[in-house]
């Protein structure tokens, strides 16, 4: 129960909260612009809705993860600063707390999101089972968002921060690149989403159990 | 004749020969010789092939590996289209001695046609067939010590070939490419399953004179001046090649052509893909779930949210059920049969849409209407289809029971379906047939004919009778081109 609040919490947050229209609005703009319309009957909407749907949610994922996992230390503030209840420093309970709400608020969306996934591919009939439609974004969220956190956390203490915005997209696209230079699908979620694809399963539980580590409960420091 | 033909030596012919020992290197080089490897690959009649129709292959080997297997490559492709390989596979039992294996395949217009009989660890035997050696010209196959006069008197543009009796193929398909054969009682009797299948087939059997003791089976056949077997028919013709020649050209001028009958039948589409849903039922529904999602989750926190959630699992049972086609496949058939007499020349249009990119697979002599990659084994075909596209698949002609007969100015049905939507070209529609029914022909109003036959009739000559059956399942076109004499009928 606490988690669903502190998850109704997060994801009701304005940046959450923002993201999560703007997802729905793009899926429901590409379902439209995918969905056959007058005399068509050919129905491919689901080989454009699915990777869509999997590659918002995995930058969604990678860009809070970075953002949580680049949040400063207590001991890289200063004495005199005083963090807000919405941005605890890194490492502490309350820090390990919101990733954990993050995880589950964005995995949340993923839940959201699926029926555009479902309908989709209700509609299209494609070779590839409905199974892994739906558990691909899963893994790709939780993975990303572990990939995030440690992106975060290695320009954090690279010195270079600012990098961040552009350090995001570019790790999308250099999924997307490797997949495409080893004909494999390995990292990209638009490819992997196609079809089965037991090693991205593998290197995106991978990450998705990094991230579960940091999300793990610590008892507070006595004072 | 011509003979596709390529034989390969692996043994060397080369034998010890010592003075000493002559009756050893004897023995030596004759095991050596019987163990030759030795190929023969006949494709057409008589190795004539002939373009867009079903030919006979027969591949005869000797002394070839257990286990062995030829493989054909029909390049199919243009220069537009690029290679569009048909591939035929088929086991041959190898062993001492000879291994025969016969199949019908439909030949297409090719580039290219390449075989290897493979056996053991490599390729026993290799062969080839130039694009530049087909024809699509039908043949007159000339079962006669005289061939040469029928050679001159069909014309330059026939396609006489000379042919042994033996030669002749039992199987009515194989049969497809051949316009008539001749009979003058002057060569080997031919069996007389073989003539039937060929008339039944489509070809005109003719049947010169007086046949000889010898003949005595096809002198049975050919009864009657003329005797419609199927599509075809068989004609007893006295008089000269030239004569013989004139018959032929007069029955077959009057007959609709077969690979037209089909290419009609198969122009419109035999099924209906599934209806998706209507383009603004799901914008609306996707917009307001939307709207549902974010308002709950921003107003009424975790119990808006688990509603959200419990909502979004029941919108995509909801989607599943409503928005999923029943089936990955849909599968329309259509049978034409052209009648003539007691038979009737069935040839079966199917065409598979699917959903899903899938390989379709089909268990029979079948191949698709339009040049694409296939592959045919023992099995059946095979071929790959991408998702949300459909084939139609051809599958050779076989002979069926005909149930549409022209008995005393009646029409009668003598199969156990009705036949429904009875039109004679030239005079109208006329009533249904129930089993074992007949009537009497009547003049009509025309109305719209009905879709399974509308595209046929232009093609078929005046006094042709159509009529459906099983339309329940898949249709059945039956043709009985020209079996009414309109002009000595009596309309009721």
């Amino acid at each position: 129960m606490r988690l669903l609040s502190a998850t109704a919490a997060r994801l009701g947050r304005q940046d959450m909260l923002q993201g999560l229209t703007g997802l729905l609005a793009a899926l429901c703009l590409v379902l439209v612009m995918s969905w056959p319309s007058g005399g068509a009957v050919v129905n491919d909407s689901w080989s454009v809705v699915a990777p869509v749907r999997a590659v918002l949610l995995a930058f969604g994922a990678l860009s809070w993860g970075a953002a949580v996992g680049a949040r400063p230390r207590r001991d890289e503030m200063g004495v005199a600063f005083v963090p807000t209840p919405e941005a605890p420093p890194h490492g502490e309970p309350a820090w390990r707390r919101e990733v954990a709400a993050t995880l589950a608020a964005l995995l949340a969306m993923a839940v959201i999101t699926m029926p555009f996934d479902v309908l989709s591919h209700a509609a299209a009939y494609p070779g590839t089972s409905l199974a892994w439609s739906l558990l691909a974004p899963f893994l790709a969220t939780a993975g990303y968002f572990g990939v995030g956190l440690g992106l975060g956390r290695a320009l954090r203490v690279a010195r270079l921060g600012a990098l961040l915005p552009l350090a995001v997209p570019a790790l999308i696209a250099a999924a997307a690149w490797l997949d495409v230079s080893l004909g494999a699908r390995v990292a990209s979620p638009w490819f992997a989403v196609l079809d089965v694809s037991p090693s991205f399963a593998a290197v995106m539980a991978v990450a998705a159990a990094l991230a579960a580590w940091t999300a793990r409960p610590v008892r507070e420091a006595a004072p | 004749m011509r003979r596709y033909t390529r034989g390969v030596t692996q043994a060397s012919r080369a034998g010890p020969r010592l003075a000493a020992l002559p009756l050893l290197a004897l023995f030596a080089a004759l095991s050596l010789a019987g163990a030759q490897p030795a190929v023969d690959v006949e494709l057409g009649l008589g190795g004539n092939v002939v373009v867009g129709a079903w030919n006979p292959l027969r591949v005869v080997a000797r002394d070839v590996p257990l286990g062995s297997r030829v493989e054909m490559t029909f390049d199919q492709g243009t220069l537009r289209t690029g290679e569009v390989p048909f591939r035929l596979q088929l086991p041959v039992s190898g062993g001492p001695g000879l291994s025969v294996v016969e199949h019908t395949v439909y030949v297409a217009p090719f580039s290219s046609v390449t075989w290897a009989l493979l056996g053991g660890d490599g390729v026993v035997a290799s062969g080839s067939l130039l694009g530049r050696d087909q024809d699509a010209r039908p043949l007159d196959v000339v079962l006669s010590r005289r061939s040469g006069s029928y050679t001159a008197a069909f014309g330059s543009n026939a396609r006489v070939v000379d042919v042994a009796a033996a030669q002749l193929p039992l199987v009515p398909a194989a049969y497809d490419g051949v316009r008539s054969v001749i009979v003058d009682g002057t060569g080997a009797a031919p069996r007389l399953e073989a003539l039937a299948a060929a008339a039944a087939a489509g070809a005109v059997v003719v049947v010169v004179g007086e046949m000889p003791a010898s003949h005595a089976e096809v002198r049975l056949l050919a009864s009657r001046p003329r005797t419609p077997v199927g599509a075809g028919a068989v004609l007893a013709v006295e008089g000269s090649p030239a004569d013989v020649g004139l018959a032929v050209e007069r029955f077959t001028a009057g007959r609709p052509s077969r690979p037209e009958l089909v290419a009609a039948a198969a122009a419109r589409p035999l099924v209906t893909p599934p209806a998706p849903l209507r383009q603004q039922l799901v914008v609306v529904a996707a917009v307001v779930f939307s709207a549902f999602a974010v308002t709950a989750t921003r107003l009424f926190g975790a119990p808006g949210l688990a509603s959200a959630l419990l909502v979004a699992g029941l919108v995509s049972g909801a989607a599943w059920l409503y928005a999923r086609p029943t089936e990955p496949q849909v599968v329309g058939a259509r049978t034409l049969a052209l009648v003539g007499g007691e038979l009737a020349l069935a040839t079966r249009l199917e065409e598979r849409f699917t959903l899903p990119a899938t390989t379709i697979a089909f268990p029979g002599l079948a191949r698709p209407l339009d040049a694409r990659p296939y592959l045919v084994d023992d099995a059946g075909l095979r071929l790959d289809l991408p998702g949300w596209r459909s084939v139609v698949l051809v599958m050779a002609p076989e002979l069926v029971d005909a149930p549409l007969a022209y008995e005393g100015g009646r029409l009668v049905n003598s199969g156990a379906a009705t036949l429904s939507h009875v039109l004679v070209v030239g005079l109208g529609p006329q009533a249904d047939l129930a089993p074992g029914a007949g009537a009497a022909l009547s003049a009509g109003e025309d109305g719209p004919p009905h879709e399974a036959y509308a595209s046929l009739l232009p093609l078929l000559p005046s006094g042709s009778v159509v009529a459906l059956s099983g339309c329940e399942v898949a249709c059945t076109v039956w043709l009985a081109p020209g079996l009414v004499d309109l002009e000595g009928v009596e309309v009721l």
